[in-house]
């Protein structure tokens, strides 16, 4: 941290008073010097540009802070950032206002009065940690150990491994996010299952590519369900202006006209959660049209497999021509297809495309001894048959020469490349619809080339032995760790031979959560981030069972801002015991549930490595710290030790938590991750390390899928097949067994998932539904991320309230006026907001943000509420049944909604002047030393 | 309550006839004759439904303080000096892991109009509105010596409503399939308080365990159980589950002859 001048407080305030008081009634400080303390008077004032990261979203902009006697006092991009290449958005620069808020917590708090009320006892540190200790070990001896559960934010959220392991170090099973199922798992997880690799999201830097101006490839790019310019503005945004400048085509799929739909070529507005029906109409004019990269898709697909009608799985040479040798290792399967060659059906094993013995046919229907098999490729082909372009217009309201101009777009490019956004993620198809963007992509070749979307980095991409594909947890690290999972790509034998090594009591241990976990029979893909099912763990708090998850640790801002259906949580708050929070501020979750707040840095104040933009990582700097804040591992960190204090042991998994108990440990992290010796040597010589680099030639690689590895063969991906899988075989094992995640022990079976894209009908569907004829969606706005930022002064000022987006034609129909007061109501609840006319959505569509009001129990309000209730979009999501297959990805977005007149609710500010209180005022706090 | 007192809340010609309705209205003419002369109509300016619902709400948010607050209200069935109802709370079990004070309990209760508080002087007179008037805040410091409280009438009728009693044999009654489970669990619990772990051997293999929970999908925990008891203040924790005195009587008028 920079050096502070010495001073008293005494006199820095004194100062700082009198130069306010001057300014409040216009009066010229000249005439009114007064005394103060010499040192002070000499002293010049000391001004630090120090480097930093903005932690405003998820993606981390490189920014620098300037700082004045230990006071940030200006934020602005840094230049050399490759992609935001200087810039910040209002999410950065809302920081200043954030850090200095009125709103901040520097202290524990303990609950003083009632839940729902905001009183609140200040207490020490040692003082809020045995309490959280006490109430968690005193109640995991009443009631064992999945008494116990924790929760964190969503994407941005810094505790998300934290909060993964933390239930792990207690030997408790559940742990949730409300994004997670609802926001990005289903994208990650279903590339994983479908080639071993990558996947397409921009805002989680797993695509990267189009930004590449090393290269610089990338012709067209379809944002399918993303809004960039919005949600990551000064990185993605930016990129994706620089992006349109050199040329590159753009369609959005995009129920709203965002700021990348208004600047694309072609903008499909499709109806919310119908997504599916329009991938298959692109699936249908695509085969129909013969537009597909044949040879990728034959040699580097499993489509040309035939498939077992029986099993659904591909059929393996050796089940058809028992005799057959296979020329590849047993961690290589052959597979069968129809020959065009030979016009016969044949083996086909795994080769280099022109070493194979086969022409293999994608789209065929064989018949074998009386059963009748068809090819993936055929089975998806018949799948999107119904789906012509007139048909897609009737179901998903776009115009069909639209679709036309957008797939032609698309398949007219020599690379091109969808980016899958989150939208997809909030509905029953979360599943489905990155089967088919990721499907698209494959059968037009997309892959591993410059310029596309889906592309694997640096050094460590290439490979040198047959890849594999790890599960359970990030990479497979629980894997790794304890030992259950198997590895996809590994043979039986090597996997059998892998596991064994392990020690079988912390594998049965593990295992053991694994299928305790609530919601997992059915949702298997949750595994792949160790989380449960929302839904069904807020059914154990109501009824007690299969247990009661009773004491919660939370990570995060204001879960009745984020959780779907937030008054079905919040009426079973009272059947939780104890809940602990930690953040720098109050959220309505905290005033109506929460028992111990701990205080949190902000990103001003703590150390970190978090996203990197292309080739470079940065620092986010300890620029200032003021209170007795903490970085966010540290809380639960300090916890467990006081729990294995009281214990002696702690019950769970070791090593179980994996966070910082320090903020030696958080620094010593962070000079690791950019390899400097220590943290002093860091903050030294920070020029010198940050950025850390990886030289453009060893960072971009591609077509790693045909480097030859040490058995002779071309790498392929890490599957099973060693191919791409657009039909996704693995989908069918894990629903059966919950393979790759419980091997070896087998989970019980639930209904098969689909292994294809198919079209899911939303549950709440505007087709039909006269009580609630209107489909809602919702989207970001560029002042906040997720549940953030509603204090933000200025923020609010730009946006006080959220808009109802709504088409003037439907607003005529209901007698609504531009940005008069509505009332949007579900089958869920009702809330408020001021109709924004728009052609920019269809009729019959209405487009709403999630919002929250801090202002709700500020203490000027006479009747303080905790602000959840007024304009909260997440009062109106769905979170029951029917859910997404794989995930049980609740409905976000795409479900029936009324508008009516309606009146703006009390308590909720709109004018710039109302939000005077929020303004900073904590510039005058001491900044203070580590606490841990 | 004592077991040689069990007759009084499960009258024996109930026992005798099997009859668990008139048992429970045999709680409920104990628990009136208990009453006493009850208090005033109107508490801290709510009605007494408002006070109903104000210390129902306080019961159903406060899972883990319902047995404190419950005890409380009956304690104060009679007037109590506010240090004797301290001292007692400090003594029940379910106040050892507490993450509140006892003062915040009784606070709570006389906010929601369960208690009432009356100010007592040197002599233990009540201190009237009469005897503050004209008088400083310093000098009414001075005059109010002590505090003591008394359960409203509302209160009383939330005593009535929460009885232990009537909640062990309603829960034994709700789901038949499981009240051999909660007999055999409540007589494991009868003679040393028993750790999570000892329940969970206890009941391991057990029928009721293989329960499918249909929203999970999966077999029920111990905890299930265990839980189910305490909310009926069957069972309470003190180091370890044991029987309260309701759960024995329940056990011990299970096994009478009239039984």
């Amino acid at each position: 941290m920079p050096e502070t001048v010495q001073l008293t407080r005494r006199s820095f305030i004194k100062a700082s008073a009198l130069a306010g008081a001057a300014a409040a009634i216009g009066a010229s400080m000249s005439g009114s010097l007064v005394e103060t303390d010499a040192a002070y008077a000499d002293s010049a004032t000391e001004t630090k540009k120090v480097h930093t990261s903005c932690h405003g979203c998820i993606q981390v902009c490189p920014a620098y802070a300037y700082i004045e006697n230990g006071v940030v006092t200006k934020l602005e991009g840094d230049p050399d950032a490759p992609t935001s290449k200087g810039s910040l958005c209002m999410k950065g620069l809302n920081q200043l206002h954030t850090m200095y808020s009125p709103r901040r917590i520097l202290h524990p708090l303990k609950r003083a009065g009632e839940r729902g009320t905001n009183d609140w006892e200040v207490i020490s540190w040692d003082e809020a940690i045995s309490l959280a200790a006490d109430q968690i070990t005193s109640t995991i001896d009443k009631y064992g150990s999945y008494s116990f559960f924790a929760s964190v934010g969503g994407g941005g959220s810094y505790s998300f491994m934290e909060a993964m392991t933390l239930p792990m170090a207690l030997n408790s099973p559940t742990v949730f996010e409300p994004g997670c199922a609802q926001c990005y798992l289903p994208r990650y997880a279903m590339a994983k299952f479908v080639y071993g690799a990558n996947d397409q999201s921009i805002a989680d830097n797993a695509v990267i590519e189009p930004f590449n101006e090393y290269t610089n490839k990338t012709e067209m790019l379809v944002l399918w369900a993303a809004q960039p310019s919005v949600s990551q503005t000064a990185e993605s945004g930016h990129g994706m202006a620089d992006l349109r400048a050199r040329g590159c085509k753009t369609v959005v799929v995009d129920p709203n006209f965002s700021p990348d739909a208004v600047k694309a070529d072609v903008w499909l507005p499709v109806r919310p959660g119908t997504d599916t029906g329009l991938l298959l109409s692109w699936f249908r004019y695509i085969f129909e049209n013969k537009l597909y990269d044949e040879k990728f898709t034959k040699y580097w697909t499993n489509l040309p497999f035939l498939i077992d009608p029986d099993t659904k799985l591909p059929v393996e040479a050796a089940e058809l021509f028992p005799s057959y040798v296979s020329p590849t290792p047993e961690n290589t399967p052959a597979y069968v297809c129809y020959d065009l060659r030979t016009n016969s059906v044949q083996p086909f094993p795994f080769s280099a495309p022109d070493s194979s013995p086969v022409d293999p046919d994608i789209f065929t229907t064989q018949t074998i001894d009386g059963k009748t098999y068809k090819s993936a490729g055929q089975i998806y082909k018949e799948q999107a048959e119904p789906w012509t372009l007139e048909h897609a217009e009737e179901v998903c309201w776009v115009p069909a020469d639209r679709i036309e101009a957008a797939v032609k777009l698309y398949t007219d490019a020599d690379v091109a490349g969808i980016a899958n956004g989150v939208a997809s993620d909030m509905t029953e198809s979360a599943s489905q619809v990155p089967l088919g963007c990721l499907g698209l992509d494959m059968v037009m070749g997309y892959v591993n080339k410059p310029g596309c979307t889906l592309t694997q980095r640096d050094l460590s991409s290439v490979p040198t032995v047959r890849p594999v594909a790890h599960y359970n947890g990030f990479d497979g690290m629980f894997s790794d760790i304890y030992g259950v999972g198997a590895v996809v790509g590994m043979s039986p034998a090597e996997n059998e031979a892998r596991i064994k090594a392990f020690p079988p009591d912390r594998q049965a241990q593990y295992n053991k959560l694994l299928v305790d976990r609530l919601g997992m029979k059915e949702h298997k893909g949750l595994y792949a981030w160790c989380h449960s099912h929302i839904p069904t763990v807020r059914e154990a708090i109501a009824t007690g069972e299969p247990f009661k998850p009773r004491v919660w640790f939370d990570m995060s801002g204001n879960k009745l801002a984020m959780l779907g259906n937030a008054k079905s949580w919040y009426e079973v708050f009272p059947e939780v015991d104890f809940i602990i929070g930690q953040y720098p501020m109050l959220t309505s979750f905290h005033i109506e549930a929460a028992d111990l707040v701990f205080p949190l840095r902000e990103w001003l104040e703590e150390p970190m490595v978090n996203m990197t933009q292309q080739n470079t990582t940065w620092l986010q700097n300890e620029c200032t710290h003021i209170g007795e804040t903490v970085s966010h591992s540290i809380p639960a960190g300090q916890v467990l030790d006081k729990c294995e204090e009281i214990w002696g042991k702690l019950p769970g998994l070791a090593p179980g938590y994996l966070g910082d108990h320090t903020e030696a440990d958080v620094k010593q992290g962070v000079a690791d991750s950019l390899k400097a010796a220590s943290w002093d040597e860091l903050m030294a010589n920070t020029d010198k390390y940050v950025p850390l680099v990886v030289p453009p030639k060893d960072f971009y690689q591609y077509y790693q899928h045909e480097v030859v590895v040490s058995d002779g063969l071309p790498a392929g991906f890490g599957t099973e097949s060693r191919k791409c899988e657009p039909y996704c075989t693995l989908l069918l094992k894990m629903a059966r067994t919950g393979y790759p995640f419980c091997y070896p022990v087998a989970q019980e079976a639930c209904d098969d998932y689909s292994p294809i894209c198919e079209f899911i009908e939303p549950a709440e569907s505007p087709v039909g539904d006269s009580e609630y004829p209107l489909v809602l969606t919702s989207g970001r706005v560029p002042y906040f991320h997720h549940g953030t930022m509603r204090h933000a002064a200025f923020a609010r000022e730009l946006y006080p309230a959220p808009d109802v987006r709504i088409n003037p034609a439907t607003a005529e129909e209901l007698g609504i006026e531009h940005m008069e007061w509505v009332k949007v109501s579900s089958r869920r609840g009702d809330i408020s907001g001021r109709a924004y006319l728009t052609e920019g959505v269809n009729p019959g569509v209405v487009w709403m943000e999630r919002f929250w009001n801090p202002e709700c129990f500020d203490e000027s309000q006479t009747h303080k509420t905790a602000g959840w209730r007024e304009c909260n979009v997440n009062i109106l999501t769905k979170n029951d049944a029917p859910f997404n297959e794989v995930f049980g990805s609740y409905t976000n977005r795409g479900f029936t909604v009324k508008v009516e007149k309606g009146a703006r609710p009390d308590n909720i500010w709109i004018e710039p002047k109302e939000f005077e209180p929020f303004l900073p005022t904590l510039r005058s706090e001491p900044t203070t030393k580590d606490v841990f | 309550m004592t077991e040689s007192g069990i007759g009084e809340f499960l009258s024996e010609e109930a026992l005798e006839r099997g009859d668990e309705d008139v048992a429970l209205d045999a709680c409920d003419e104990r628990v009136d004759v208990a009453s006493g002369e009850g208090t005033a109509e109107v508490v801290n300016g709510l009605t007494r439904e408002e006070c109903r619902e104000r210390l129902e709400n306080i019961f159903k948010r406060h899972a883990a303080h319902r047995e404190i607050f419950y005890q409380i209200l009956v304690f104060c069935q009679e007037m109590r000096l506010l240090p004797n109802i301290e001292e007692g709370i400090a003594t029940y079990p379910e106040f050892k892991h507490a993450a509140q004070s006892p003062y915040h309990f009784i606070r709570t209760l006389e906010e929601a109009g369960g208690l009432t508080r009356i100010e007592l002087d040197e002599k233990e007179d009540e201190v009237t509105p009469e005897r503050k008037e004209g008088l400083g805040e310093d000098a009414i410091d001075e005059l109010v010596h002590d505090y003591v409280f008394e359960t409203t009438d509302a209160g009383r009728e939330t005593v009535k409503a929460h009885d232990p009693v009537r909640r062990i044999l309603e829960l034994l009654d709700d789901l038949p399939a499981r009240k051999d489970t909660y007999i055999e669990l409540m007589d494991f619990c009868k003679e040393s308080p028993r750790a999570y772990t000892e329940v969970g051997r206890f009941l391991e293999g057990h029928d009721a365990l293989k329960h499918v929970d249909v929203a999970s999908g999966q077999v029920l925990q111990p905890s299930v159980f265990l839980d189910k008891l305490e909310s009926a203040h069957a069972i309470v924790w003190d180091g370890g589950w044991i029987l309260t005195e309701e759960g024995r009587g329940y056990l011990v008028a299970l096994e009478s002859p009239a039984a």
